[in-house]
């Protein structure tokens, strides 16, 4: 491969803006944004903009602290595009990827050629949990999941959501209730109306009536969300068991009640 | 169709009297009475009470009887049952056709069975028609 310049020169020397003399990096793909702890994955794009094969590298660097693209190479065609990847756990802030390309000289030594920069902003962790769930059934009420309910009652599902953030946050739900043959018997979903859940405060949702006509088991699943910056982050969710529903049983009845016999003992 | 004998027995008391039948005891003996029903529902505990009395005023008057504890097991269906209690008739005087009743205590207006003058209560040693009827030298 000959160089334009007759010998390798830093990139600053030979290229335009935004790419080099022989790659381009036509695109870092990462999320904007991240939470902490998180697994990031990278695909960084590199084309061969040169007009005979290149053997081209690729180094990615988050924060210049962690390699996670670390001189992996590979022969790319003129006009192609290659891709490399790698990722990254997010740290406790936000961050930079750096990605670089390098190309193989004829001396066989490796040359820097193109750079581009991503931003990826450290993702708000949004909590909430169930902290209470209760079944209503006519007077009475039980803990969530409920056990030995008598058959014919009427059901009614309270659950409440705990705002575990530290501002004020709007508190939604989603559930649904399927009986013991799998039919899905109650569907409900809100979002809480103003004022909001203070922090640490939980908002109690109510559900509407059905009927506990089957004896087994019932089965809930519900899902607690949030609603913030226009986005609705699933917080917590609890599927399983709501209630076991006894046979039920009529009330004492007595027939032919009559006196058979009487005898001196 | 009950035979003489039968009868006989029966006028002792030695075999059980179906209703409407009646049974000739001696005050102070002991009457069984015996009841049979039908029950459904939850397991419950209840009391069978067994009367000898009176009709006074179109009203029965109890003059003795007797309670006994039962227990039924819950049944979704009607499953048939037989009990009894023993009365005691030595507060009863001596004399004819005594109603007896029965009831499950707690369930009387499912249960409550009346029978009329079926009980005939004998006291005192007591002869009729003593007559000299010969007289001949032996």
């Amino acid at each position: 491969m000959e160089h334009p310049a007759g010998n390798p020169k830093p990139i600053a020397e030979v290229t335009g803006v935004g790419k080099g003399t022989y790659t381009q990096i036509t695109a870092i793909v990462a999320p904007d944004s991240a939470q902490a702890g998180q697994t990031v994955n990278v695909e960084v794009k590199i084309k061969n903009i040169w007009s005979t094969y290149i053997h081209i590298y690729c180094v990615a660097v988050r924060d210049t602290v962690d390699r996670f693209i670390d001189w992996i190479d590979a022969w790319v065609a003129p006009g192609a595009t290659q891709s490399y990847y790698g990722s990254f756990v997010m740290p406790n802030q936000s961050c930079t990827i750096n990605a670089y390309s390098y190309y193989e000289g004829d001396d066989s030594y490796l040359y820097s050629d193109d750079s581009k920069s991503k931003d990826v902003a450290l993702a708000e962790v949004y909590e909430g949990t169930i902290s209470r769930k209760e079944l209503e059934y006519d007077s009475a009420r039980a803990a969530i999941p409920a056990s030995n309910i008598p058959q014919g009652k009427r059901g009614l599902v309270h659950i409440w959501g705990r705002n575990d953030m530290s501002t004020t946050q709007q508190m939604g739900i989603w559930w649904e209730v399927k009986d013991p043959d799998g039919v899905v018997r109650e569907t409900y979903s809100a979002w809480e109306a103003w004022p909001y859940t203070s922090p640490g405060s939980s908002h109690e949702f109510i559900g509407g009536r059905f009927n506990l006509d089957k004896a087994g088991t019932w089965r809930i699943t519900a899902q607690l969300f949030m609603k913030v910056d226009g986005q609705s982050p699933l917080l917590d969710e609890y599927s399983g068991t709501l209630c076991t529903v006894q046979t039920a049983v009529p009330e004492p009845e007595f027939a032919g009640f009559a006196v058979t016999d009487y005898s001196k003992k | 169709m009950q035979s003489l004998y039968e009868r006989q027995l029966a006028a002792l008391g030695a075999l059980g009297v179906a209703p409407p039948g009646k049974l000739t005891v001696m005050r102070g003996d002991i009457v069984r009475m015996t009841v049979a029903f039908n029950y459904r529902g939850s397991a419950i505990n209840v009391t069978l009470r067994c009367s000898i009395g009176q009709k006074n005023l179109g009203v029965f008057d109890e003059i003795a009887y007797a309670t006994k504890p039962i227990s039924l097991p819950q049944s979704m269906d009607f499953v048939p049952y037989e009990a009894y209690a023993d009365i005691s008739t030595a507060a009863i005087a001596p004399g004819m056709n005594y109603d007896i009743e029965a009831k499950i205590e707690e369930y009387t207006g499912q249960t409550l069975v009346k029978v009329d003058n079926v009980i005939d209560v004998l006291g005192e040693p007591e002869f009729q028609n003593f007559v000299i009827t010969d007289y001949s030298k032996l």
